[in-house]
């Protein structure tokens, strides 16, 4: 019965029901055979209430859908070119940088995407970049960051593997300084990637001229301090972490609204609007997985594939293997933060058994949540980036699979060679 | 009778050393039991946090969770009598009172729907701080963080007059690094797991409250096993978690110690401003009753122990 | 049809009143406590509740609009009949299972409010939980009449 339940759900999934509808079908199959009131599915997407970090999704939302209806992307494509015209793929390596720090503060909750990403998207079109090769570089830097500090499932990691007494403990800080050669490995590979991509493109590299260059300085002089007003204001203690949305938020009106005056005040409602129906979109579809997840949680499946494959492993080399199958498929599936407080407690004691590093263990644990973001058929960023570019979600699929290649070389570097993650640490 | 499975859920993550012994009373549990009485555990939080898991409770989908004792209030608004603030001053004070008083708290539980074990001490709350803390005016110099929603710091403000800077918890340890906040009440176990005790410089001496939680279980769901198998879960559960109050309080000890080893100072308030806080308490737990929120009958019995105590004690 | 403008109207002026609340909650906090030294307690909790009204919001307007994210590969490449046909079908299942949503939020919000439970402040969770079944029961609403329009090959008809 729950089999030819699922055939029939995955059939209307494939005709067009929208996928939340889908999700939430889903749970609903699961815990009727599990026997449980299907009332859990109103508490969890009530938990929508509790989930960290979701609050700065409509604000930031919001200021990027400002930012897209301003000429900001013309003048960023114009900095780039005047102060990075001599380097090829210029563009594409500021968008992986910029994005790469926006996730590191905000969480990989796609904020990224729309927020950054579709401001990065046209600029890149107008750079030159084929659109399918940008819908794809804004859609898998939505969680680029996620090794950098100061991510928040970073921490996490950290803080629930040091309650567990191991006997090779670490600090945080530690873990912070583990992360950062594999980000910048995966920044790298993926930089030449885009090269290669765009060989035959006609992406015009030319010499620095000086007038230009204060001439493009002087047309961005509201929006470059921005990094440097929000930063500095959580550096001061002035705000915290969780409100730069709302401060961004006010910036962006200010300097969109009436300083420039590209963006006009009698349009902000409608740009509101347009902003709340894709959060509202998005929220919807993370509501209805929380239910799912609460069903596989519930019946303990990720604890039973876990098991499952455990039975396969002989030694160190397809342990890191299966593993990271796993751990694939289930950032795609899970959220983050549940996949790291059910999946820990049970890799950790097995990997120190074949002599892994907890710190290089974490690395490679978030390294593949970040590839489970754009897994296609589920994973969370590819829906955003539809809903934000308007695409379908086969064209998104098309577009990331390339940048999801170089990304799982990088994941193999770092599974493999443990060194990129443990160089500068006394392990 | 036929085999049945509990579920049971808390936020508290796997690993620690409570859920190694709480693992062991439930395979104990099912053996004792033949295999009729299985337990699940949730650990971390993945059921949701203590209000949620109620709600599930409530619904059939868990049958009992590990929460602090203040989510319970609905079943059983006494049960906030030790949460009072500056009603304890030692921790003897709270063997005492409590080794006579539990048993109120969990028939009281009993009679609102909750089967609930051994309480567990979470520990007190101390006030940690980055300016020194000895008068209650000197609360007003300091920015302390209050968690939100929770009903205990609520009282916290309300007794002493504290103007609160709420903040999500993932924004505490950013936020007492850059001087955002510069303080906040927790148990000393808290503050080191969470990293805090690295960016405070000073510990006030005074218990300010007193912080539990408990196993709670769904009378229901309790009352379908055989009176025999309850007998043999009430029987492990009483013992697993007596002695995961008394890991706890040592814990507390030792963590209350790592902070002083690790240069944190202590602030002693002088007699004269004991008397200004306790005061300000009394004044704020006798408004509690007033307003229903806690019967004037539990707290008259907790005042007399405490009484008995310290007459005992030649104070 | 004038009154079911009207309350669209009403609809999108919620969803944008939602997000200027939390960018003014969060602003007031921030000016609160660097000049005041002080904050409002229930702001978070409020502006959390008010994620959960956007969700709910946001997705009824989206149904409204038909702008929901599907994986649409086969039926583009079905015959024009056959693609009606599975319009209507995908709508009629959508409906179904937001109104069965809707039925357990309903009963999930009798228990907050027999509980009384407290979200924020004094304000009870089942005030806030309210938005559930009513946004399912809408959106059930909206995919049914989607299906009887595409059934029925309504060009345009307000719901
Ligand atoms: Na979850
Ligand atoms: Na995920």
């Amino acid at each position: 019965m729950g089999s030819l339940g699922s055939g029939i759900l995955a059939l209307l999934a494939l005709l067009g029901t929208p996928l939340f509808v889908v999700i939430m079908a889903a749970a609903m199959l699961g815990f009727y055979f599990a026997e449980i009131p299907l009332t859990v599915i109103a508490i969890e997407v009530y938990r929508l209430i509790d989930t960290p970090l979701l609050l700065a999704l409509p604000l930031f939302t919001f200021s990027g859908y400002v930012l897209a209806e301003s000429q900001l992307s013309t003048r960023l494509v114009t900095l780039t070119q005047v102060f990075l015209g001599w380097m090829p793929g210029g563009l594409a390596v500021v968008s992986f940088v910029t994005c790469a720090f926006f996730t590191a503060f905000t969480g990989a909750s796609g904020v990224t995407i729309v927020a950054v990403g579709a401001l990065l998207f046209p600029a890149l079109v107008e750079a030159g970049y084929r659109e399918k090769f940008s819908l794809g570089l804004v859609t898998t830097s939505g969680s680029l960051g996620l090794l950098l500090a100061p991510s928040l499932p970073l921490i996490l990691y950290g803080v629930i593997v040091q309650q567990m007494d191991l006997p090779q403990p670490f600090t945080i800080q530690e873990l912070f300084i583990a992360g950062i050669l594999p980000a910048l490995l995966m920044i790298v590979l993926l930089t030449i990637y885009s090269l290669w991509a765009n060989r035959g493109q006609p992406i015009a590299t030319r010499e620095f001229s000086k007038a230009e260059a204060i001439a493009a300085l002087k047309a961005a002089r509201w929006e470059l301090p921005m990094p440097v007003i929000v930063l500095g204001g959580i550096y001061t203690g002035f705000f915290a972490v969780s409100e730069a949305a709302a401060v961004t938020c006010f910036y962006v009106l200010l300097v969109e609204v009436f300083i420039h005056r590209e963006v006009r005040f009698a349009e902000l409602p409608r740009i509101t609007r347009e902003a709340m129906v894709m959060v509202g979109g998005i929220l919807l579809i993370l509501g209805v997985s929380l239910a799912f997840t609460n069903f596989l949680i519930d019946a303990e499946i990720p604890q039973a594939l876990f098991e499952w494959i455990s039975t396969f492993i002989t030694d160190k080399l397809t342990f890191l293997i299966l593993l990271n199958l796993v751990l694939l498929a289930l950032g795609a599936i899970l959220d983050i933060f549940s996949a790291i407080v059910i999946m820990i407690p049970l890799i950790v004691p097995v990997a120190l058994r074949f002599g892994i590093d907890p710190v290089h263990l974490g690395i490679i644990f978030l390294a593949n949540m970040q590839i489970g973001y754009f897994t296609p058929p589920i994973g969370m960023n590819l829906f955003i980036a539809s809903y934000r570019f308007d695409r379908s979600i086969t064209e998104l699929y098309r577009a990331t699979l390339p940048f999801m290649a170089v990304l799982i070389v990088a994941l193999l570097i770092i599974t493999y060679v443990p060194a990129v993650s443990l160089l500068f640490l006394d392990r | 009778a036929q085999a049945k499975t509990f579920k049971i859920a808390t936020v508290s993550p796997d690993g620690l050393g409570w859920m190694k012994k709480l693992r062991e009373g439930v395979k104990e549990i099912e053996n004792r039991t033949e295999g009729r009485v299985k337990i699940k555990l949730y650990p971390g939080g993945v059921q949701g946090d203590d209000f949620t898991v109620l709600r599930k409770m409530r619904i059939g989908q868990l049958h009992g969770g590990a929460v602090a004792a203040s989510t319970l209030t609905r079943f059983y608004p006494d049960l906030q009598v030790y949460n009072l603030p500056l009603q304890f001053r030692t921790q003897e004070e709270v063997d005492y009172v409590r080794e006579r008083m539990d048993q109120r708290i969990i028939d009281g539980l009993a009679e609102g729907g909750m089967v609930s074990f051994s309480l567990t001490e979470t520990g007190f709350a101390y006030m940690l701080t980055n300016e020194p803390v000895a008068d209650i005016e000197d609360l007003k110099k300091v920015k302390a963080w209050v968690p939100e929603g929770d009903p205990i710091s609520a009282r916290l403000i309300q007794s002493f007059g504290i103007s609160p800077i709420p903040l999500g918890l993932q924004d505490v340890l950013a936020g007492l690094q850059t001087g955002l906040i510069d303080a906040v009440a927790v148990p000393p176990i808290v503050a080191l797991a969470l990293q805090w005790h690295n960016h405070v410089k000073y510990v006030t001496r005074l218990p300010l409250l007193y912080i539990y939680s408990m196993l709670a279980m769904d009378q229901k769901a309790f009352n379908s096993m055989s009176p025999a198998d309850q007998q043999v879960v009430t029987e492990v559960m009483n013992r697993v978690f007596a002695e995961v109050d008394a890991d706890n309080r040592l814990d507390n000890r030792k963590a209350y110690d790592a902070l002083i080893a690790q240069g944190i100072q202590e602030v002693e308030p002088t007699s004269e401003q004991l008397e200004a806080w306790r005061a300000k308490a009394t004044q704020s737990v006798d408004e509690l009753v007033a307003a229903g929120e806690i019967s004037s009958e539990s707290l008259t019995i907790l005042r007399k122990y405490l009484q008995e105590y310290r007459a005992g004690q030649g104070n | 049809m004038g009154f079911i403008r009207f309350l669209h109207r009403v609809e999108d002026g919620f969803l944008v009143t939602s997000l200027l609340t939390m960018l003014l909650l969060s602003l007031g906090q921030i000016f609160l406590r660097n000049f005041f030294d002080t904050g409002v307690l229930w702001a978070e909790s409020f502006s959390r509740m008010l994620v959960l009204w956007v969700a709910m919001l946001g997705a009824m307007v989206a149904t409204r609009e038909s702008h929901h994210i599907a994986i649409d590969v086969i039926s583009r490449y079905l015959p024009a009949y056959a693609e009606r046909t599975m319009a209507v079908a995908t709508s009629l299942f959508s409906a179904v299972i937001t109104g069965l949503a809707a039925w357990y939020s309903y009963e999930f919000v009798s228990y907050e409010y027999l509980d009384e439970t407290i979200a924020f402040a004094d304000v009870p969770s089942w005030v806030c939980a309210a938005i559930l079944p009513f946004g399912f029961a809408v959106i059930s609403l909206r995919f049914l009449t989607n299906a009887i329009r595409f059934a029925f090959r309504i060009e345009k008809w307000d719901h």
